[in-house]
């Protein structure tokens, strides 16, 4: 394997590990929609307060992982994309200051909370998405607006991360609470479980649709092998839910991301980035590449340290284990 | 609108505001430790109350800290996309490393300290301390040596690729350990651990004016004032010193504007103050001494220091003309030709070259490097000053009784700021026009597909976005000073407001 292609899957990993972590939190956000009472919140909020920050890291190193080994992709996608990026660095501002500031005005901040998580999924998705269709692009530039963007598959895509995310975040939430706010917890992880269901296979039907090629990728053996893995572990899923198991079905969904992230890496190599308008200009991932020494230096030393940080992060979640029932803040 | 202006504006912006909050960070981490480690020797009370209460500020830094600086990752791409690309190779993976090195050591355990202090045994609590604050310093490294390298860069090529000419990697310890790094390195991260000392002991100081929670107080002034002597000595001598020789050699247009230099001299006086007249470039009113400037360059009292001019025309033809890591000839015309444009000369000009001098030497306002470079000294100064005051009453006995002295930290307490800040604008204004120095300018590196009015309406969401912040992060500033410490026992004084105060608080 070359090296850029080892970076890839590296990245994949990076970005499998955020909705993995960060996942069930900005889920919970979401689910703050539907939790009246205010104890309940704050419980909610505390099962992720001493871990979200960390969770974030696996976003930073996934974007600077970007910028670092595809400086080319990073300007051509921030800067094509100018004002949907600050929409999203905003969303990013106001949900970190909102979760360490909500003891102000409690029923404000879990609005605004809760809004600012759910739009963070969605708009990762909608990003995601529009890689995996491809922009209006060619050799002398982009040729769409912000709309572009919003177009069906990648808004599907992003309904898709959406409830996902929620989905783990219950599942989360189930695994870390007790009681009455457990049972209604239950109700949610089961309902966005099917909802996550059903967007995957609109998704699947999206790409046959408007990511043909895409869609040939992975139908080869290793991606189709990942798909059936991906679909009997979401069903099993449904199954444990049922049946109670709070903490398989919590590690079901929290190892389901990298494997669908993995999926889409998959079914994307070797190209970023691909036309709508013009079906030869592609840019691979070795086209976009940053110089071969960079690529050398930064790779082993990087997978190391990604390793080690979840040694420390595995055992910091050890340390906050067991069910949370007090509500409480630390200003 | 130009675009170009508006990035600047935006970048200035928010990396000044983002400024305001990583020196408090880094200094408040280290204090903490500090205190952790003082509770865990002495085991007594008023430490470690001093440590929980510390921990607080810390993450109260570290809420605006974080997303203002990744708000800066972003702005690489979106508004300087054509510097990430010219860059990105090497700028790229000292951002990637912070990431993995410190950013996930610091946030992690910041969690574990702020909520874990109250329900996890001590010794979670030191270490997690210790953790942050090799986390928040080795992120500075990583950061710095990503800024330093456009300061002074090396180690590098620049290739020509399908993708235009950038610089690529050529020897990854050249390009970390370029000229400037430790020296801004020690440099900056000095100055926060003086910022945090500042906060520490003015912060007490308050306390023992009001008499609440003196004894913890007490403990906060004393090693507060200690730090601040050592920290402040260090911030001259060596950090500050050698960073200055460093650019003196490499950034000599730098060092012209930061001493209101206009021609050059052999043997050139330090000019403590005067008035900076731009249109006949000279200092008017100037009390200089003699020769210093020179010796304090070069270790030489006689060096000879370049005036502005001939410092714009060493960097043209010394440093980007005749820079030996051009790949090929080819290259080095596109770069060259590529700049010139940028900056409105023809590159087929017989004159070319003069002109683009003409560029370099007016692109750096030197009245403001000259006042900023100033303030900072000044202020450096006066913070050796303070410090040593504070460590011979402390030495007398009289530290918690000079209420005067107490009153002097609280009222300077928002110096450090503008030391830093002052220091930052000598730093990063003294490189105009380059983003990177002799390959790079503003120009060359903006991105060429964003518009103004894009450019308008995110810089208007930085100011209103920025602001809420603000105001919020002050209510809880205050908030925290009201509570203040928990209480310690035998401290009669804990509660805000006494009736009758016990002056020395109950020991």
């Amino acid at each position: 394997m070359d090296y850029a292609t080892a970076w890839y899957y590296f990245s994949a990993f990076l970005l499998g590990m955020y909705l993995a972590f960060d996942g069930f939190d900005l889920g919970l956000g979401s689910l703050l929609f539907f939790v009246k009472d205010q104890k309940d919140r704050d419980v909610l909020i505390n099962t992720i307060a001493p871990v979200w920050d960390g969770n974030e890291v696996w976003f930073i190193t996934w974007g600077a992982g970007i910028f670092a080994m595809w400086p080319a992709l990073y300007a051509v996608l921030f800067s094509t994309f100018y004002l949907a990026i600050w929409l999203l660095a905003f969303l990013l501002i106001f949900r970190a200051v909102g979760f360490e500031f909500r003891n102000r005005n409690k029923a404000l901040w879990d609005k605004l909370f809760a809004t600012v998580s759910a739009l963070i999924a969605l708009v990762l998705g909608v990003v995601v998405g529009n890689l995996i269709q491809g922009i209006p692009i060619d050799a002398n530039g982009f040729h769409g607006s912000l709309l572009t963007l919003f177009r069906p598959f990648p808004l599907i895509v992003g309904l898709f991360v959406l409830f996902a995310v929620m989905w783990h975040g219950a599942n989360w939430a189930v695994y870390k609470t007790t009681g009455k706010l457990q049972e209604q917890m239950r109700k949610h992880t089961f309902n966005f479980w099917v909802l996550t269901v059903v967007f995957l296979l609109l998704v699947v039907v999206g790409m046959k649709i408007w990511a043909p090629l895409r869609f040939e990728r992975a139908l080869t053996p290793l991606g189709l092998g990942l798909t059936l893995v991906i679909l009997v572990a979401g069903l099993l899923d449904g199954y444990l839910i049922k049946k109670g198991d709070e903490k398989l079905s919590f590690y079901i969904s929290w190892l389901a991301f990298p494997l669908v992230v993995f999926l889409v890496y998959y079914s994307m190599y070797p190209y970023w980035v691909i036309s709508t308008t013009d079906p030869n200009f592609k840019l691979s991932i070795k086209d976009l590449a940053a110089s071969p020494l960079t690529l050398q230096a930064v790779l082993g030393v990087s997978v190391v340290l990604a390793v080690i940080i979840m040694a420390y992060t595995l055992y910091v979640y050890k340390m906050f284990g067991g069910k949370v029932t007090e509500a409480e803040g630390y200003y | 609108m130009d675009p170009i202006l508006l990035s600047r504006i935006q970048f200035a912006l928010t990396a000044g505001y983002h400024w305001l909050f990583v020196p408090a960070s880094i200094g408040t981490a280290f204090m903490v430790f500090l205190l952790w480690t003082m509770a865990a020797i002495t085991n007594e009370e008023q430490w470690h109350k001093a440590a929980k209460f510390f921990s607080k500020w810390l993450g109260l830094f570290f809420v605006i800290g974080v997303p203002t600086g990744i708000v800066m990752e972003f702005e690489f791409g979106a508004n300087w996309s054509n510097y990430s690309i010219f860059v990105g190779s090497i700028f790229g993976a000292p951002l990637m490393l912070e990431g993995l090195f410190a950013f996930a050591l610091e946030s992690t355990f910041i969690g574990v300290l702020l909520f874990g202090m109250d329900r996890l045994p001590r010794v979670i609590s030191w270490i997690s301390s210790f953790f942050v604050f090799i986390g928040s310093s080795l992120s500075a490294l990583w950061i710095l040596i990503a800024n330093s390298w456009q300061q002074t860069p090396s180690g590098y090529i620049i290739a020509s690729t399908p993708l235009g000419p950038r610089a690529e990697l050529k020897d990854f310890m050249g390009a970390v350990f370029n000229p400037l790094l430790v020296s801004e390195y020690t440099h900056t991260v000095n100055s926060g651990i003086i910022t945090g000392a500042y906060i520490v002991a003015a912060i007490g100081a308050y306390y023992l004016l009001k008499r609440r929670h003196v004894q913890v107080a007490r403990s906060a002034v004393a090693i507060g004032i200690v730090v601040l002597a050592i920290s402040s000595i260090v911030q001259l001598y060596p950090t500050g010193h050698m960073e200055g020789q460093v650019i003196a050699k490499y950034q000599p247009t730098k060092l012209a504007a930061d001493e209101g230099l206009y021609k050059t001299e052999s043997g050139a006086p330090m000019i403590v103050f005067g008035i900076v007249d731009e249109k006949n470039k000279e200092v008017k009113a100037a009390i200089k001494i003699p020769k210093l400037l020179s010796w304090l360059s070069f270790g030489d009292w006689n060096a000879k220091v370049l005036g502005l001019h001939d410092a714009a025309e060493y960097v043209w033809y010394q440093q980007v003309l005749n820079n030996p890591n051009f790949a090929d000839e080819k290259v080095k015309k596109a770069v060259i030709e590529q700049i010139m444009k940028a900056h409105g000369v023809d590159p087929n000009d017989p004159n070319a070259n003069e002109k683009m001098v003409k560029v370099l030497e007016e692109s750096i306002p030197v009245a403001f490097m000259f006042y900023a470079y100033r303030v900072m000294i000044g202020l450096g100064t006066l913070f050796i000053l303070i410090g040593l005051v504070g460590v011979l009453l402390l030495l007398l006995g009289k530290l918690y009784d000079a209420r005067w002295f107490l009153k002097v930290l609280v009222y300077t307490l928002p110096l450090p700021w503008f030391a830093s800040l002052s220091g930052w604008f000598t730093h990063e204004v003294g490189r105009m026009p380059w983003m990177v120095w002799g390959m790079v300018t503003v120009n060359t590196g903006a991105s060429p597909n964003v518009t103004a009015t894009s450019v308008l309406i995110t810089l208007i969401g930085f100011v209103v976005v920025y602001s809420i912040l603000f105001y919020i992060w002050l209510h809880f500033a205050k908030k925290l000073v009201r509570e203040g410490p928990e209480p310690v026992e035998g401290d009669v004084t804990a509660k805000p407001v006494p009736a009758v105060s016990a002056a020395g608080g109950g020991q």
